[in-house]
């Protein structure tokens, strides 16, 4: 990655360019290790230049409660109850979801819910709908924010047996079945800049897919 | 939940076990919040920046490794790259605050630093590098400049600022202390 390295860690790229150093980070082992040395330099210029404060307790909070909700890509079906909460919300924003709506008051999980409905609430994004490959595809959606880049999938059904599958240039990654919420069914994922379309399958079977689309 | 190591929290995050990011941000809360607090200069943008800083990383497996170094280390630049993230991005919001500021003189930049020993450490780590790599350096830290930013002020081709920034973090990884053992 050469300059890359120490130009990510003093943030002097922009995000496109320090995704890519990320990346690539991720799986070569020299150039983490690399990376690690720029980022304990910047690190240490911190240690002599910052103030340190107290962190509000209410972030600690905060952070607590959504990450349980955003899970890693890797893990199957995320906490039922509350992304019945989120899809609530998507009902009353006119999304037309039928789901049921379980109001929690404590304030884990109104902070549990606070990334997905920012997410939605705060970004703009765009609304497509999945084009069916099979006769027993289900009616399927998806929002696709545009900073950052989530996507949320919704589809009506809560007994779909498929699986949601992210198709990037330079591959897939099967994101595993949507979550029931109610009468539907539905994943989100917080950060995905790479994908290019969604596909429902079942085993190899592609019941439905959508490609992402360009933004205005 | 009591103290944990940062090895055991290292590892625990790199496992992803379910409580660890919970975990680590207790840990470095304090130095996380500092770090966007000081670039972003509010509270509530703060608080939001660490926020999703932090799953955002939470959401990318294999994004922190062993090799990286520190958790601690790791996180902090994640927020502090976030925040300027965000300050550009405010700044292209305004068009012209961020004119202005590309137009303002070169001028010195006033490092504003209340411990006295701190800022001499700086002052003479600083001091070491060649003016030219100085100068960019102390755009990019200080200022959140950008590569393609700091090209554009300075009217010189982006190759040579990109040399110049690497070169002289490298050469500021001997010249500055080491942070303590507490920290890292």
């Amino acid at each position: 990655m050469g300059e890359a390295i120490e130009l990510y860690a003093l943030g002097a790229l922009g995000r496109d360019e320090a995704r890519e150093v990320e990346d690539h980070a991720a799986v070569c082992a020299d150039c983490s290790r690399l990376l690690g040395e720029a980022e304990r330099t910047v690190f240490a210029l911190d240690e002599l230049t910052v103030p340190q404060l107290e962190a509000p307790p209410e972030l600690g909070a905060r952070i607590a409660a959504s990450s349980r909700v955003v899970v890693p890509l890797r893990s199957r079906r995320p906490n039922v109850a509350l992304w019945a909460a989120l899809a609530a919300g998507l009902l009353v924003a006119g999304f037309g979801a039928t789901v049921t709506h379980e109001i929690r008051n404590d304030r884990a999980t109104i902070a549990a819910d606070d990334l997905a409905f920012s997410s939605i609430a705060v970004s703009h994004f765009l609304h497509t709908t999945f084009t069916k490959r099979s006769p027993d595809a289900p009616t399927a959606k998806v929002l696709w924010g545009k900073t950052p880049h989530w996507f949320y999938v919704i589809v009506d059904s809560a007994s779909c047996d498929c699986n949601v599958v992210e198709i990037t240039s330079s591959g897939e990654r099967d994101l595993g079945p949507p979550a029931p919420r109610g009468n539907t069914a539905t994943i989100f994922v917080p950060d995905a800049p790479d994908a290019k379309g969604l596909e429902l399958r079942t085993g190899t079977r592609v019941l439905a897919s959508v490609q992402r689309p360009m933004s205005p | 939940m009591g103290e944990m190591r940062d090895d055991e929290l290292a590892e625990d995050f790199v496992a992803r076990r379910p409580e660890a990011l919970e975990a680590a941000y207790r840990a470095y809360a304090s130095t996380l919040y500092s770090v966007a607090r000081h670039v972003l200069g509010s509270d509530s943008d703060a608080q939001d920046c660490v926020h999703d800083a932090l799953l955002r990383v939470w959401g990318r497996p294999g994004t922190y490794r062993p090799e990286r170094g520190s958790l601690r280390t790791f996180l902090s630049v994640c927020v502090r790259n976030e925040a300027i993230g965000r300050k550009r991005e405010a700044a292209r919001h305004f068009h012209i605050e961020q004119r202005a500021a590309l137009a303002e003189p070169e001028q010195p930049y006033e490092i504003e630093i209340e411990d006295p020993v701190d800022r001499a450490r700086l002052h003479e780590a600083l001091a070491k590098l060649p003016s030219e790599q100085r100068q960019a350096l102390e755009l990019a830290y200080f200022r959140y400049l950008s590569h393609t930013q700091i090209a554009e002020k300075l009217g010189v081709p982006l190759g040579t600022i990109k040399s110049r920034l690497a070169m002289g973090l490298r050469k500021l990884q001997n010249a500055l202390p080491v942070p303590s053992a507490s920290t890292l």
